[in-house]
């Protein structure tokens, strides 16, 4: 008998699925289902993949949640059409708003005259009916049977499934005569929670880690046995053969559902003009305004570039998404939030016209196709950077411009990847948390869980490990299953939905961490839903500048960050000696190896920089040739003349998307919609098939156009080489100039650049300490945090840089307000003074003395450490027992790296300096102007270790060295690796020693490591 | 109360499966009526296999339970009797 599941939880579940959407659909068609349903709790999130992976094996998807109500209990809803969706949306988003976060509750009621959209289904055995018919309660079961009938009429059934746990004979007996007496309907699902029995191991796992508990302990949500598995239609007619209209029922209620959501549907809002202005109109008012703004007049080649891509906007209906996010803009800058268009959309002259990038694209002849194409009909993507501190602003402000019913972030669903999986499924196992986090560090960063085994084989740092990775074997498989699954959701860093209409029709909303409404979809889901997304970015680096360039106005009333010169020798000098620490985009060791080789002159240099060090050019061995042709030791030829004009600014080396588009105009005549598919395909991680079609449909053209085939192969094959490694020239132009122009902060600007950085970090490449040491090289000081001298910020003294309060660990927005208040009342006095005025914890306190926070008012950080643990601060004020010895320099440095992130009194490695000498090492200083192929042996503290993908496929790793002079680069090659490369992953337990050989590339020097081991000092 | 047995049982079965009969002492007594069926994993982790329970109510009477591995089928276990 024919069957169909309609009540299945797939990973959307968070932690109650044990097979992605994928699986769960292809059991289906195994299993000759006509349909399936997808039931998650509380959540619909799961309903754009599942309605695009049903519908492509040819499954009607139906879509439906399983509600949790008051009292914990379930209950499932099917959306019989999109009003239906619609309604399973609005209840959604009451649900979770009505509930504290992360616990929504339906109000049962609200499903009242719901019927003719949806269908009810009772829920499993945590449904209120089932429950209370397991407990004995039938007549309250009668009521509340009776109460759901109320509100859906004939779309309520009574669930059956076959569970095979106690009391099922029992519930079952019940629920048939509730029907027969009611006449409410039965119907037969299983409560599927993953797609075949196998993967139950799976499910209880993803239980525990759901419930905190261990495989070991007991709980109640864990399952009793492994039968909610998609069974199939012969396994539940067994089950149910006695009662076949429970089966038949399952097919009339699939037969009854459309499939929902609608995709593709635009949903976007217009923009709000007066009566008798058009958008469209309005839309060209602005851009000649701008274009007169930028380009001093709007003739020309400006009027045709601009109209061209006009009329694409306009045409394709973007007219007032375009003029949204101008508005947008310029409410920012009106407020003074630094902002900066990225992206593809740089690639529009329309979009620098009004303000949105600050990339002339006309100038560039930067290629508007890339951006929007008629031919593809994707809605284009605008994303603007906005200083870190303001970006929320800027969210409310289009909150209330657009309503707050209309408006959303977009989630993003957490997936398990190799690390949280180990951790978590591994604790779950029972095995010990540090053995975890041991093993959990050696994977690399962003791994998937899906092969950690193979991981496991190539990588030393999984050797030497004291009891060995034996009895892993069922955490790593357990790992692989639950590869990629959605573990939570969260808020995406940046986007914003805005809807035609109240978004809980069209998605559920509910409460972020932060308190703001986010849609259930993620960034593809909301486009899929033909909402229009808004992507206002946090950088960290403008809010930088932001800093920087106040603190230098402060000194130089004159000085304009816009009008900085792109033709400044100084700054191209330093990005020659490849001194580009702290430099937005140009700081890692492969960048500052870069800018010593490439000797950049000009911007556009700085532009095919930050698209060079990519993994796809340093995969694809584009780095040398580019940089030999920049120079002129190669020549730079084209197998065909077409080709001069496209990549005569690259040296004729392939190295933006845009380019990819334009030789496929250019040599084989393809429409820009059809080159742009080419780029798309050729970005995909696995091009295949599709990759050699459009190859041969390539060679095809081009020999229409009199072009021969083995030219056109060649050229294919170096477009098929660069497959992967695409870059947008826009967004590289876009973050190009703020590189340059951080760069010539760096240059002329150094404290107040540096102390901007530092007080804006996290950000960049390297920690705290790292930035300072660069400081001290530029010789500029930096000075001790100090409670009478520092601020909230890194702040500026006479040159030099004071570490900001905000810096010490444990100290919170609310102890700094109190401490600096208390300061507007006069300087600290005394140690003393100092603690009866602020109120702050003694772990806060203790910190304050062991950075040396205090130390201007008690140099003896031991005895005033004495004063607050040993006699109660306040009673002891005053009485100090000097005669305690302080701390050693050393320790000093120990405990200010510890609770600063900054060794502020000076270097611990400049401390070991004198032993080191004798030793033989070299500092980093010297080792950095030792000439090629010298032999050195440096010491020094591991910075950023990373193992860039090679184009061999071999590993190398690369970090740098820092002492107390800088930074040296160390270059570990695969055989060197295999040797040592547990000493640097997961992390160097302290300074290393490398002995090894100077490689110089340009004005360079790294250390080819020989041999590597822990610094042992006295 | 129940009292944990945990050891083999001769149990007779219908040619489903169903147990019919069950071996007490040197005694078949027959099953009046199958209260409840239900499957357990146990500790899947420990590599111990799903089993079948069967709380049977018996002609005299009582009330037992057997289980036995679903894969196999193992050996009838009696594993609980109740007063």
């Amino acid at each position: 008998m024919e069957f169909v599941h309609l009540h299945c939880h797939s990973p959307y579940s968070f932690l109650d699925g044990g097979s992605s959407v994928g699986e769960l659909v292809r059991r289906a068609v195994a299993g000759e289902m006509r349909a399936l349903a997808l039931t998650d709790h509380d959540n619909v999130g799961g309903a754009v993949d599942f309605r695009r992976t049903a519908e492509k094996y040819g499954v009607k998807p139906i879509q439906g949640v399983e509600f949790t109500l008051p009292g914990g209990y379930h209950l499932v809803a099917l959306a019989r059409n999109a009003e239906g969706y619609a309604g399973i949306c609005k209840l959604l988003t009451r649900a979770h708003r009505r509930g504290e976060r992360g616990r929504p509750r339906l109000d049962p009621s609200e499903l009242a005259g719901m019927g003719q959209d949806l269908f009810v289904l009772s829920g499993c055995r945590a449904g209120e009916i089932p429950f209370l018919l397991l407990s004995g309660h039938y007549r309250e079961a009668r009521e509340r049977a009776l109460f759901y009938r109320e509100m859906v009429g004939d779309s309520l059934y009574l669930e059956l499934q076959p569970a095979v746990l106690p009391g099922d004979l029992g519930l079952h007996r019940s629920l048939v005569e509730l029907s027969e007496e009611l006449d409410i309907p039965l119907v037969a699902s299983a409560d599927v929670h993953y797609a075949r029995k196998a993967d139950f191991p799976v499910h209880d796992l993803l239980t525990c880690v759901r419930t905190g508990t261990t495989l070991s302990a007991t709980n109640p949500e864990r399952h009793l046995n492994a039968e909610n598995y998609l069974k199939s239609a012969e396994a539940m007619t067994r089950h149910f053969r006695h009662l076949p209209d429970a089966l038949r029922n399952t097919l009339a209620i699939a037969e009854a559902c459309e499939p929902v959501p609608d995709l593709g549907r635009r949903r976007y809002p217009t923009f709000a003009l007066p009566r008798d202005v058009g958008t469209a109109d309005h839309l060209r008012d602005l851009v000649r305004r701008g274009a007169l703004e930028r380009y001093g007049h709007s003739d020309g080649e400006v009027a045709k570039r601009l109209d061209r891509e006009l009329d694409v906007i306009i045409s394709q209906g973007y007219a007032d998404y375009f003029l949204l996010v101008e508005d947008v803009v310029r409410f920012a800058r009106g407020r003074g939030i630094r902002c900066a268009g990225r992206g593809s959309a740089a690639d529009s002259a329309v979009a620098y016209c009004l303000g949105i990038t600050e990339v002339d694209a006309l100038g560039r002849n930067l290629l508007f196709e890339r951006f929007m194409s008629p031919e593809r009909g994707e809605k284009p993507d605008i994303d603007v950077d906005f200083d870190a501190r303001h970006r929320d602003r800027v969210a409310d402000y289009v909150r209330a411009k657009y309503g707050e019913n209309r408006v959303a972030g977009v989630a993003t669903f957490n997936t398990f990847r190799a690390r949280s999986a180990v951790r978590e499924l591994g604790k779950a196992m029972g095995f010990r948390p540090e053995v975890l986090g041991d093993l959990a560090k050696r994977i690399p960063r962003g791994s998937g869980s899906g092969n950690i085994a193979e991981v496991m084989e190539i990588l030393p740092e999984f050797r030497n490990h004291p009891e060995g990775w034996e009895g892993y074997e069922r955490l790593l498989s357990a790992a692989a299953a639950v590869d990629g699954f959605p573990r939570h959701i969260s808020t995406h860093c940046g986007g914003l939905v805005i809807s035609d209409r109240p978004l809980e029709e069209v998605t559920p909303l509910q409460r972020s961490a932060k308190g703001e409404l986010i849609c259930q979809f993620d960034k593809e889901g909301v486009e899929e839903l033909g909402l229009i997304k808004l992507d206002l970015l946090s950088l960290r680096m403008l809010s930088a500048v932001e800093d920087a360039v106040m603190d230098i106005r402060t000194r130089d009333r004159a000085f304009d960050y816009q009008a900085i010169p792109e033709d400044d020798e100084e700054t191209y000098a330093m990005l020659h000696r490849g001194e580009t620490l702290g430099v937005f985009q140009l700081e890692s060791p492969a960048q500052r190896a870069l800018q010593s080789r490439l000797g950049a002159s000009n911007l556009e240099d700085i532009i095919a920089s930050v698209a060079l060090i990519r993994p796809g050019p340093i995969k694809g061995d584009m780095v040398e040739p580019y940089i030999a042709r920049r120079h002129g030791a190669e020549p730079v030829t084209y197998i065909h003349p077409d080709l001069e004009p496209i990549l005569r600014k690259t040296y004729g080396v392939v190295l933006f998307q845009e380019q990819v588009i334009e030789i496929a105009v250019a040599i084989a005549g393809f429409s820009p919609g059809e080159a742009d598919r080419l780029r798309r395909v050729m970005s995909r991680s696995r091009p295949g098939v599709e990759m050699e079609e459009l190859g041969r449909l390539f060679v095809e053209r081009a020999a229409q156009r009199g072009i021969g085939a083995e030219i056109a192969e060649q050229i294919y094959s170096y477009l098929r080489g660069y497959a992967s490694y695409g870059f947008c020239e826009a967004h590289a132009a876009a973050f190009g100039n703020t590189a340059y122009r951080t760069a010539y902060l760096a240059q002329h600007y150094p404290a107040a650049f540096f102390a901007a950085v530092l007080s804006n970090w996290p950000m960049g490449y390297y920690p705290p300490n790292t930035l300072c040491t660069e400081v001290r090289r530029r010789g500029i000081g930096i000075l001790p945090v100090d409670v009478n001298a520092s601020g909230s910020r890194f702040t500026i003294e006479e040159g030099n840089i004071r570490i900001s309060l905000a810096q010490v660990k444990g100290m919170g927005g609310a102890a700094l307000d109190r401490l600096l208040r208390a300061r507007d009342d006069g300087f600290f006095t005394s140690p003393g003074d100092f603690l009866r005025r602020v109120d702050i914890g003694a772990d806060l306190a203790e910190n304050l003395i062991l950075c040396g926070a205090l130390a201007s008012l008690e140099p003896n950080r031991r005895s005033l450490l004495w004063m607050l643990t040993a006699g109660g601060r306040r009673k002891r004020v005053g009485s100090f027992a000097r005669d305690i010895p302080d701390f050693s320099p050393e320790e000093k440095i120990v405990w200010e790296r510890r609770i600063l992130g900054i060794e502020a009194g000076g270097s611990w490695m400049g401390l070991k300096r004198e032993e080191l000498t004798d030793r033989g090492f070299v500092t980093t200083r010297e080792a950095r102007s030792a000439p090629e192929g010298e032999e050195v042996a440096v010491a020094g503290t591991v910075i950023c270790p990373h193992r860039p993908p090679t184009r061999s496929g071999k590993t190398v790793v690369f970090f740098s060295l820092e002492d107390e002079t800088g930074l040296v680069d160390v270059v570990l090659f695969s055989g060197p690796y295999r040797r040592y490369g547990h000493l640097v992953f997961p992390r160097a337990k302290g300074p290393l020693s490398v002995r090894g050989e100077i490689r110089r590339r340009g004005g360079a020097a790294s250390v080819v490591v020989q041999t590597l081991e822990p610094l042992s000092v006295q | 109360m129940g009292r944990l047995v945990n050891r083999r049982v001769g149990v007779r079965t219908s040619c489903r499966g169903t147990p019919e009969a069950v071996l007490l002492g040197d005694v078949w007594v027959e099953i009046v009526a199958i209260e409840e069926r239900w499957r357990d994993t146990g500790c899947w982790w420990s590599g111990e296999r799903e089993k079948v329970f069967y709380r049977l109510r018996i002609a005299r009477g009582g009330l037992v339970e057997i289980c036995r591995e679903v894969r196999g089928p193992g050996p009838w276990v009696l594993y609980r009797i109740y007063d």
